[in-house]
């Protein structure tokens, strides 16, 4: 199954919201949709979730436009909601009723993702009496309950504290092993880093970057090379004599280089063994995904 | 149709099982078993009951006369004419306002001329008939002697004084005089049960809107579903509600049939068994209108504090239709022209039809048409609000005015 967002544009009364989003995704992998506050990210989802309809442009399921009443897409929103006042699995039942889930398919599903989360103890409590944490683990049982083949999770680790934000970390790996689709939002890089195979990041609206996060990476990388040393002040004097040295810093792991356009790490290399400085390790520089996320969301807002 | 009935279910059993429900219906019932079984109470009480009559004192009337008729004579009518309950005094102090506002007499009369008199009073009562029988003993007193003087005998004056005609009504339509006490009951539980389960049904979307779980309802049903699933299902808990209560009404009468002879009691059970249909469909029929606008109120509402602005619109129109109501059975001109035209009107005629059924002349036809047209509301409201319950789902902040909710009600959606 392929999900694809074609161009799709979104203007609240004069002010343009999304200004053409694309981006595909299939069965057995993980998207994540990155963005800063008001990027359009919930925009986005909201559109896919059929809320509401976007300006132009279309959302397509191996290449007919999506209905979520044929087929099955799971959506844990970004505002949480759920009965405060009702019994857990009351609800449980309901909403995975409300999808065509019957009755004993949903007590029975309900016991095993209770199980799966620890949430098995409080099935018959009331929801307002749990903490944010448990009330969001019951928020993603509701969206798993009815089994779908998308599963759009907004935010899904905020307010999780470790423990909780790895079992999540675990349903989602199931997730994508049993074949979903998974679309999630966050600006939580590291989880995102940890496994998703893509990545789409929005800014004012529009796609800043988007693909594979190894090719956006390496495709970062172009110019940036790392120098391990035991004598750093030795070796940024030596680079300040380069002239295609652009930029010289030092960082935990040693030296970030930053070299003119057209030169490269053999140029540097020759470079430094001509000069008389004693290098443990020169290689590529491969930036963590925050700083991609910074650098293409600061340059571009 | 699934999703139709697991709406309805939820909100059936969300309701049974709320304890604001379940206290209005114990608390109905216990009322309604107390009235009617005001009889036998009385009986077991019995003996408390009358200690407490005897300390009930008899009025106290001061009657000073300066006139010049008989005192005596006076005063023994005055007791002829009050009956028992009464005691008289006959005093020459005119400074009696004085005693009655001491609280020495309950009354003064201060008689001055044959027609001509003082009447002091602490309070005069809505339903004082005292004053009137004053006057009628004054005027049959003046009267008689004035037929004395013009030579009648006592037999002639007593026969004139005393003339009374026979008379038979034949009531070719409604009967007011019998009508009104049930229709007032009839309209009085319409109001307020129309009210209440409205406010129920607005409440309960609100509650969804600020818990914020519509946005996974909506994405997981159709609004259709939700909005008449949830209307439907604490209307049927409304229902049972009214079952119950009109069930123990009805076994505690028949109980006590007998004991009962409160006014408005005996017109209730007396009324005909067309009209109680009748009043059904109309509960039924109201309700339906009213809680779909209380519906779609409700899912406009950011937070459950913003509900109250949103409803009064709708509140001001449902009062207006009561007091319409109430103002035609009071004036007894149920037939009139304005009464007509809004009991075909959708938030008039649940009210006004019923008041024009009980106490007026309609025809069938006319009975058909308002109902015709109820319906039809009904649908036309029932589409529009899930429309508005779709969109309010992402309504947050402002309240929305007017402009937004035609918009919304004119926009095409899946």
């Amino acid at each position: 199954m392929i999900l694809e967002v074609k161009d799709i544009t979104k203007n609240f009364g004069e002010k343009s919201v999304l200004k053409g989003i694309s981006f595909s995704a299939q069965s057995g992998e993980a998207l994540g949709l990155l963005g800063r506050n008001g990027a359009g990210k919930t925009t986005t989802i909201r559109i896919i979730m059929q809320l509401f309809p976007p300006n132009s442009g279309e959302v397509l399921v191996d290449g007919k436009p999506l209905s979520i009443r044929e087929i099955n897409v799971g959506y844990m929103p970004e505002e949480r909601g759920l009965y405060p006042k009702k019994k857990i699995m009351e609800q449980l039942i309901y909403f995975a009723e409300l999808k065509g889930v019957s009755k004993d398919v949903a007590i029975e599903r309900a016991n095993k993702l209770l199980d799966r989360l620890q949430m098995t103890e409080y099935k018959d409590a009331k929801l307002e009496t749990l903490s944010k944490g448990n009330q969001q683990k019951i928020q993603l049982v509701t969206t798993l309950i009815s089994n779908p083949d998308i599963v759009i999770l907004d935010e899904p680790f905020s307010g999780l504290d470790p423990v909780n934000a790895m079992l999540l970390k675990d349903v989602v790996r199931e997730l994508i092993a049993d074949g979903k689709i998974v679309i999630f939002s966050s600006h939580q890089m590291n989880y995102i880093e940890e496994f998703c195979n893509n990545i789409v990041i929005i800014n004012g609206g529009q796609i800043a970057v988007s693909g594979a996060i190894k090719d956006i990476k390496r495709s970062y990388t172009k110019n940036l090379v790392l120098i391990e040393s035991d004598d750093n002040e030795a070796v940024k004097t030596a680079l300040a004599s380069i002239d295609f040295v652009k930029d010289a810093t030092q960082i935990d792991s040693g030296i970030k280089v930053e070299l003119l356009d057209g030169y490269d790490i053999k140029n540097l290399m020759s470079e430094l063994s001509k000069l008389d400085v004693l290098v443990s390790g020169i290689s590529l520089y491969e930036p963590s995904l925050s700083e991609i996320f910074v650098d293409y969301t600061e340059v571009e807002s | 149709m699934r999703q139709f009935f697991s709406v309805f279910k939820f909100e059936l059993r969300g309701q049974l099982q709320s304890k604001v429900f379940r206290v209005i219906t114990i608390l109905l019932l216990v009322v309604i078993v107390l009235t009617l079984n005001v009889g036998r109470l009385e009986a077991l009480l019995g003996d408390s009951l009358d200690s407490l009559k005897k300390d009930d004192e008899a009025t106290k009337i001061a009657v000073c006369n300066k006139s010049e008729m008989d005192t005596e004579a006076l005063v023994e009518t005055f007791k002829m004419f009050f009956g028992e309950g009464y005691e008289f005094s006959v005093t020459k102090d005119d400074n009696l306002e004085k005693q009655v506002e001491k609280g020495d007499v309950d009354t003064a009369i201060i008689i001055e001329t044959p027609l001509k008199y003082k009447y002091i009073v602490e309070t005069v009562g809505m339903f004082d008939a005292d004053q009137q029988i004053i006057e009628q003993v004054l005027i049959t007193n003046y009267r008689y002697s004035y037929l004395q003087n013009a030579g009648l005998t006592a037999e002639q004056i007593t026969a004139a004084l005393e003339a009374g005609t026979e008379s038979d009504v034949v009531v070719t339509g409604k009967d007011q005089t019998q009508s009104f006490a049930y229709t007032y009951a009839i309209i009085m539980i319409l109001y307020m049960v129309l009210l209440l389960y409205g406010q129920f049904v607005a409440s309960s979307v609100a509650g969804e809107k600020s818990s914020r779980c519509m946005e996974v309802l909506i994405t997981s049903a159709k609004p259709m579903n939700l909005m008449f699933g949830k209307v439907l299902g604490s209307g049927s808990a409304g229902l049972l509600q009214l079952v119950l209560i009109l069930g123990t009404t009805v076994g505690c009468y028949q109980l006590n049939k007998n004991t009962l002879d409160n006014e408005m009691i005996v017109s209730l059970f007396g009324m005909p068994v067309s009209v109680a249909i009748y009043s059904i469909v109309f509960f039924i029929l109201g309700y339906f209108i009213y809680a779909f606008m209380f519906g779609a109120a409700g899912s406009l509402a950011s937070r459950a504090e913003d509900l109250g602005a949103l409803v009064m619109p709708i509140n001001v129109i449902f009062i207006f239709a009561f007091m319409v109501a109430i103002f035609t059975m009071t004036s007894g001109n149920v037939d009139g022209i304005f009464v007509t035209v809004c009991s075909f009107l959708p938030t008039f005629a649940p009210m006004l039809m019923l008041v024009r059924i009980c106490m007026g002349t309609v025809a069938v036809w006319e009975i058909a048409l308002s109902i015709a047209i109820q319906i039809a509301t009904i649908i036309l409201l029932g589409i529009g609000c899930a429309k508005v319950y779709r969109a309010g789902v992402l309504l947050y902040g402002n309240s929305p005015k007017f402009k937004d909710i035609w918009k919304i009600l004119t926009t095409k959606q899946e």
